[in-house]
C-alpha cells in the first residue's frame, strides 16, 4: 500500500521529521538522520561573523532522499518572517519553510497573529509553509485558509519532552485539517510518537528527545520503529474504551459446572 | 565609506561590488551564504553586479544545525 505524505508537492515515505539542534557533534546528527530514515529535517539561520567557525552542517546533512526545512527561528514578527523565509530560499534553494515566531524566550511559545499574517504573506511568494504553533483548531484552519501548506501544532513547549499535553486539541485538529497535521515539539519518547500517529497524525517532528538521548542513533531508530507503529495502528482501527469490562475469553463454567 | 555588517559599522572602499566586498571579507567561499542588503535579498547571481553604497546594512546569513 502507497502510504506516503505529500506537502506541497513533496512526497515523503518516512512520518519523522527531525530536527537537527543539540547534537554532540554534526557526525552523530548525520549518523542519526541516517538511521531515523526521516526524509525532511530542520535547519536554523544564524548570522555569518567574520573569522568564526565554519559551521559545516550542511554538508553533514548531504544524505540521499533527505530534503532541508529551514525554520525562522529567531524572528519576532511577521515581518522580521518574511526577510528570514527569504534568505532561507536562497540559501538552501528551497521553497519549504517550517514558519516559527515566538518572541518569549521562556516558553518559545509561538505568535499566532504573527504566524498567520506572515503565512498569508509568504504563502504569496510560494512558499511551501509549514507553520509551527499552538495546538488551536481556530488557528489551523485559519491558516489553512490562508495557504498553510501543513499545519505544525505543538504537544507541549519546545525542548520540554512533556508529550502530548495538547492532546484532545490535537484531535479536534486532525479531525478537521484539510492540510497535513505534523505534530511538532514536547514530544519526548518514542510512545508519544506513537500515540500522535494513533489519532491520525499525519507525521511527527522530534528534536530534543533524539538528541539529548543517552544514545541518539539508537533513540531515532525507536523512534523511527515508534512512528511505523503508530500509523499502522490508525489504519488498522484502534479498538473503543470501554468503560466496563468485556470478556476476552468464554464465560461459561469450566470445572465446576453440574 | 562605512557599512553596517549585521548591525556592526565597517569601514570597507568606496566603489565595491558586493561580491568584491565579501571576497576581502574572506566570506565568498562560505557554503550557502545568503545575503541581503537594506532588507532585500541579493541572489548570489546578482553579487558581482551588485555595487554597496554608504551606510548599506549587510545581512549576512548562513544554515545551522537547529530544531
Amino acid at each position: 500500500m502507497n502510504d506516503s505524505l505529500n506537502i506541497g508537492g513533496h512526497e515523503f515515505q518516512s512520518r519523522l521529521f527531525l530536527g537537527t539542534g543539540k547534537f554532540g557533534s554534526n557526525q552523530i546528527m548525520h549518523d542519526t538522520v541516517v538511521a531515523s530514515e526521516s526524509e525532511l529535517v530542520t535547519v536554523a539561520l544564524r548570522r555569518v561573523y567574520l573569522q568564526e567557525q565554519k559551521d559545516d552542517v550542511i554538508a553533514h546533512l548531504d544524505i540521499p532522499n533527505v530534503k532541508l526545512l529551514p525554520n525562522t527561528s529567531g524572528v519576532r514578527t511577521a515581518k522580521e518572517a518574511v526577510l528570514s523565509a527569504q534568505l532561507a530560499r536562497e540559501s538552501l534553494q528551497t521553497n519549504l519553510l517550517k514558519l516559527e515566531i515566538h518572541p518569549d524566550p521562556r516558553y518559545l511559545l509561538p505568535d499566532p497573529i504573527e504566524t498567520l499574517k506572515a503565512t498569508e504573506m509568504l504563502a504569496k511568494e510560494d512558499f511551501i509553509i509549514l507553520p509551527y504553533i499552538n495546538a488551536d483548531p481556530v488557528l489551523c484552519k485559519r491558516l489553512e485558509d490562508v495557504g498553510a501548506a501543513a499545519v505544525m501544532p505543538l504537544g507541549a513547549p519546545i525542548g520540554t519532552n512533556q508529550g502530548l499535553q495538547t492532546k484532545s486539541m490535537l484531535e479536534i485538529i486532525i479531525e478537521q485539517s484539510n492540510v497535513p497535521v505534523v505534530v511538532d515539539a514536547g514530544i519526548g519518547a518514542p510512545s508519544h510518537a506513537a500515540e500522535a500517529m494513533e489519532m491520525g497524525a499525519d507525521a511527527v517532528l522530534v528534536n530534543t528527545a533524539i538528541a539529548i538521548a543517552g544514545d541518539p542513533v539508537a533513540m531515532s531508530d525507536a523512534f523511527r520503529l515508534a512512528t511505523i507503529s503508530g500509523r499502522m495502528a490508525y489504519h488498522a482501527r484502534i479498538g473503543a474504551v470501554k468503560k466496563q469490562a468485556q470478556a476476552s475469553s468464554p464465560l461459561t463454567a469450566f470445572l465446576s459446572e453440574g | 565609506m562605512n557599512i553596517y555588517v549585521n548591525d556592526a559599522p565597517t569601514q570597507t572602499e568606496s566603489n565595491q561590488s558586493l561580491s568584491a566586498f565579501l571576497e576581502n571579507m574572506e566570506l565568498d567561499q562560505t557554503k550557502s551564504l545568503a545575503v541581503a542588503v537594506n532588507d532585500n535579498v541579493i541572489s548570489k547571481s546578482d553579487w558581482p553586479n551588485h555595487q554597496l553604497q554608504s551606510d548599506d546594512r549587510l545581512l549576512l546569513i548562513a544554515p545551522v544545525s537547529g530544531g
